[in-house]
């Protein structure tokens, strides 16, 4: 396997040590920042009615999210609660728990994003190899070329072209939301159908918007394997010119793009911002929008959280993985 | 060989991205009306070559519309958005422990003792039948209409408000709390009747505390749900269960993050009645639309039925594309004066404007017709004092027109303000005056541009306008939630937002500059409207109270304004700005009946609670 007993237990108590700082750094930012999440909650009450008990909400409410305790005592019941994934209460919709709209904002924003992501990386690879190799034809190579382009075009900006083309100017696609308005919500081949259909603007976007950078970085890589010798000695084999390209070229040049893709998907949680916004898509990204703009500090807290879990817990796969991926790799003692 | 397989796998790799836009172009119709206007394109194409075969035999056919099942559902649901954007709690339907909007439920499902409907200035009875207060207005009884009934059936009573009223008193941070201050004692006079006894004299109590100037009404829940709940931790949210029930017209259906759908309920108390018309929509569906950009795209594709929150500028652009799109006025502004004005409040305990005399050097030296048309793309109405641009109040200033020509409030003369600047020791040097080597300088706090386009425009006009005399203005521009947690401090010398107001009664604005919300530097300010500039005048308050003891319209209080503006116009702590416009769009391809200004029964508030009137009058566009 490439692996130790003991790297695997180093690895691992590594990635307990990056949750830990990372859930430490979480505790204190937002108390470094000027404004207090209580007086954020009663600005907004007064903003709907006027407050003559301002004294006695406020000391409530200290009591509700736990801030009356000692600072110490804080510390340690958050990071208890946070290795439990338990965020406490939302403040922007307080009384709702943290952890819950997480949950429920999950599944649409890693369907879409790990669709995306998984298809601009496998289109995006297999397109970025042939345009360098050799035995493909030119035309296919003058044809693919112009998809690199997508590498610098942002994702929100697709969006809003296709949104403006497809759903306004020709009408053929949904403008925004997760189903028509008014279908019912249920394991039905029809809302499925309405679902996909509603998702396909945002995943277009997202994966041509992918495609180019998966494209270029593949083609880099590709370069550099063309010439290796062992290319040359499995052509005078006479290897066949598929298993050449897949065995020895592409997946010497993989390395990297895997390296890659595991770091997008373990961002997939983060959601993609403006994608949700632009689409309304009820994820994690739109959740994090509104959370930035009310200062819900419970909710960014817990976002945050599961964004540095999610890519601590990729990265960890990885190390363990990449013997597997690649045999010259390896991590036991000689 | 090679070549053939490589050609092969581009081939395959063209097919997959060619596969890709394919199923991005080729994906069937969404929406009703565009799978409508597909077969209507192919039905056309056959019953025009029919038709032309037929008039040629000189017989008449006349082509029968289909409507599809879609579209039949279409046109019996009205789609409205959420004001402010997403949906949030989609399975908490308790208003009371939050600060969350309960948008929809207002409209739809709860309902209010009484409606304050700004058009006719009239508190109209609904789950209440009638008030009367006491002498002194030491107290109010109020009746309730013994026909009402809870959508379960189980009748709505004295009980279910004096539950209600109890769990708000012993949870002052719930909405609705702060009621307890002014309550001694509240109790059952018999199931149909409550009586309400004060802390102190209140002729407001109805309006501010049950009608409500805002539109969050006191809602009252049913106690045979209640009782026994934790009101801070019972969601009141299980469709299987019937959960929520409340009075309204429509039930909950479905509640998702993405629409909550509401079905007519058939029963409803108020259709039985005869005070009320069940409405002709037979489903709602709210929405959560966030960005400028879909609405408008939704409103174009008749995809939206009620936008409440929209630019001037773009209703003015779509309703050119779409005929069918309507707003309170045929012409610019498009819009219904919000109450609430929007204002610059200035801090007058921090020096340099702390001084009076500073302070109305700023109101001269910004043209502020000029702004509000350059802020509100020419679709902007200047407000020439914290109130609405109303009829009571309208009549009630031109009444007294002297007193603005004594002091001219929207006048803009620049020379004025830096001769007021320049008596007080201040010299030019550059750009800015300077005194004892200090700029002078205002620090200004307002939304961030994403809050309201109008923001970025408004302070590079106040820049310009105050650049032009010699001050130096810097701007905070912060989320929403950070703006106003800022007004609660004192760390800016001019804070922008709107002031809450009644629609008619000029005490409420009055009361915003009273010494009871004064807070000295350093200390927090509770109530946003209230006293942001941390303005203290005793003469002007011992005026307010007076007021306060009256009742709302009473002809005695009018001389008592008078003074109490007078002073209020000498010492300027505020700037007035413009009137909150918002063209509420509304969309009468599939609905009509929509309030304008020509057919004002009600002010369009689609967010809020008088929205329930509102329904009950729209017809189908297409029956």
């Amino acid at each position: 396997m490439g692996l130790s007993v003991g790297y695997v237990i180093r690895r691992i108590a590594m990635f307990l040590v990056v949750i830990w700082v990372a859930a430490t750094i979480n505790f204190i930012i937002p108390r470094l920042v000027p404004g207090d999440p209580i007086q954020t909650m009663l600005a907004h009450m007064a903003q709907t009615e006027r407050i003559e008990n301002a004294a006695a909400i406020t000391q409530e409410l200290r009591a509700t999210y736990g801030l009356d305790a000692p600072i110490q005592e804080q510390y340690a019941r958050y990071i208890l609660n946070s290795f439990r994934f338990d965020f406490g209460l939302s403040l922007n919709q307080f009384p709702t728990k943290v952890g819950d709209l997480v949950l429920r904002a999950m599944p649409w924003t890693i369907g879409l994003l790990a669709t995306t992501t998984l298809l601009s990386f496998g289109l995006g690879t297999l397109m970025g190899a042939l345009l360098v190799w050799r035995g493909t034809p030119r035309w296919a190579q003058v044809m693919l070329t112009p998809f690199t382009f997508f590498a610098a075009v942002p994702y929100f900006l697709l969006a809003v072209v296709f949104l403006y083309l497809f759903a306004y100017v020709w009408k053929i696609l949904p403008t925004g939301g997760v189903a028509t308005a008014g279908a019912k919500a249920e394991w039905t081949l029809a809302y499925v159908g309405d679902v996909l259909q509603h998702f396909i603007l945002p995943a277009a976007a997202m994966a041509l918007a992918g495609l180019g950078n998966w494209m270029l970085g593949i083609r880099g890589m590709m370069v550099t394997t063309i010439g290796a010798d062992y290319l040359n000695l499995a052509y005078a084999k006479g290897l066949t010119d598929r298993r050449i390209f897949f065995r020895y070229a592409l997946r010497n040049a993989m390395l990297p793009q895997v390296t890659s893709l595991v770091i997008a998907l373990g961002h997939i949680v983060s959601g993609a911002i403006l994608i949700e916004v632009i689409f309304t898509l009820p994820g994690i990204g739109n959740l994090l929008y509104r959370s930035i703009g009310f200062l819900d500090y419970p909710m960014i807290q817990g976002i945050t959280f599961v964004l540095v879990v999610s890519v601590a817990f990729s990265v960890l796969l990885l190390d363990l993985f990449y013997p597997r991926l690649d045999p010259r790799i390896t991590y036991t003692r000689k | 060989m090679p070549n053939k397989l490589m050609t092969k796998i581009a081939v395959l790799a063209a097919i997959a991205i060619i596969g890709l836009l394919m199923a991005v172009s080729c994906a069937t119709p969404a929406t009703p009306q565009v799978v409508e206007k597909v077969v209507t394109q192919q039905v056309e194409k056959v019953v025009t070559a029919v038709v032309t075969k037929e008039v040629e035999k000189m017989v008449q056919v006349t082509p029968v519309p289909k409507v599809s099942e879609a579209e039949s559902l279409r046109r019996q649901t009205l789609v409205m958005n959420h004001r402010g954007g997403g949906i949030e709690m989609s399975d908490w339907y308790n208003p009371f422990p939050t600060a969350r909007n309960m948008q929809g439920t207002y409209q739809l499902m709860n309902e209010a003792l009484f409606y304050l409907n700004y058009e006719t200035g009239k508190i109209e009875p609904w789950l209440a039948s009638e008030y009367k207060y006491d002498a002194n207005y030491a107290g109010v009884t109020i009746k309730l209409n013994p026909q009402a009934y809870w959508n379960d059936g189980k009748p709505f009573t004295a009980d279910d408000v004096i539950f209600t009223i109890n769990f708000l008193v012993k949870n002052p941070s719930f909405r609705g709390g702060a009621l307890g201050v002014w309550l001694k004692d509240f109790t059952k006079v018999d199931a149909n009747t409550v009586h309400f006894t004060f802390t102190q004299s209140y002729p407001r109590f109805i309006i501010e505390q049950i009608a409500n100037t805002t539109c969050n009404p006191l809602l009252i829940v049913p106690q045979h749900i209640w009782e026994g709940k934790d009101p801070k931790t019972f969601n009141n949210y299980d469709p299987a269960k019937g959960l929520p029930v409340w009075t309204g017209p429509y039930k909950l259906s479905q509640s998702t993050s993405s629409q909550i759908v509401y079905t007519l309920d058939a029963n409803w108390w108020a259709a039985k009645a005869g005070i009320g018309t069940l409405p002709a929509v037979k489903r709602v569906v709210m929405l959560g639309v966030l960005t400028e950009q879909e609405k408008a795209a939704k409103l174009l594709l008749n995809e939206v039925d009620v936008e409440p929150l929209i630019q001037a500028a773009t209703f003015s652009a779509i309703s050119k594309n779409n005929p069918k799109l309507t707003a309170w006025t045929k012409e610019s502004p498009f819009a219904w004066s919000d109450p609430n004005p929007l204002y610059a409040a200035i801090n007058t305990l921090r020096a340099p404007w702390n001084d009076a005399e500073m302070r109305w050097a700023l109101m001269y030296a910004v043209d502020r017709q000029k702004l509000v048309n350059l802020s509100f793309e020419g679709h902007g109405a200047l407000a020439n004092t914290f109130y609405p641009d109303y009829a009571p109040y309208e009549q009630l200033l031109a009444k007294n027109k002297d007193l603005f020509d004594k002091y001219p409030i929207t006048t803009y003369d620049p020379k004025k303000a830096i001769q007021i600047i320049e008596s007080k020791g201040y010299k030019k040097v550059g750009d800015y005056y300077q005194k004892d080597g200090k700029t002078l300088e205002i620090n200004m706090v307002t939304d961030q541009p994403q809050q309201a386009s109008y923001i970025l425009a408004m302070d590079q006009a106040f820049e310009q306008y105050f650049k032009a005399v010699g001050i130096k203005l810097n701007v905070r521009q912060v989320p929403y939630s950070v703006k106003i947690q800022e007004g609660l401090g004192d760390n800016w010398d001019m804070w922008i937002d709107a002031l809450q107001n009644s629609p008619f009664d000029p005490v409420t604005a009055l009361l915003h500059f009273h010494e009871r919300y004064y807070k000295p530097l350093g200390e927090q300010r509770t109530g946003s409207h209230d006293n942001p500039s941390r303005w203290k005048n005793s003469e002007y308050s011992a005026l307010v109270d007076q007021m306060s003891k009256l009742e709302p319209g009473d002809p005695k209080a009018e001389p008592l304004w008078r003074q109490a503006m007078e002073i209020l116009m000498k010492e300027m702590p505020y700037i007035p700005i413009a009137q909150q416009k918002y063209p509420e769009t509304h969309n009468e391809t599939y609905w009509t009946g929509w309030p304008t200004k020509a057919n004002n029964y009600i002010q369009p508030q689609s967010w809020c609670a008088p929205f329930n009137r509102v329904i009950q009058k729209l017809k189908p566009a297409n029956p």
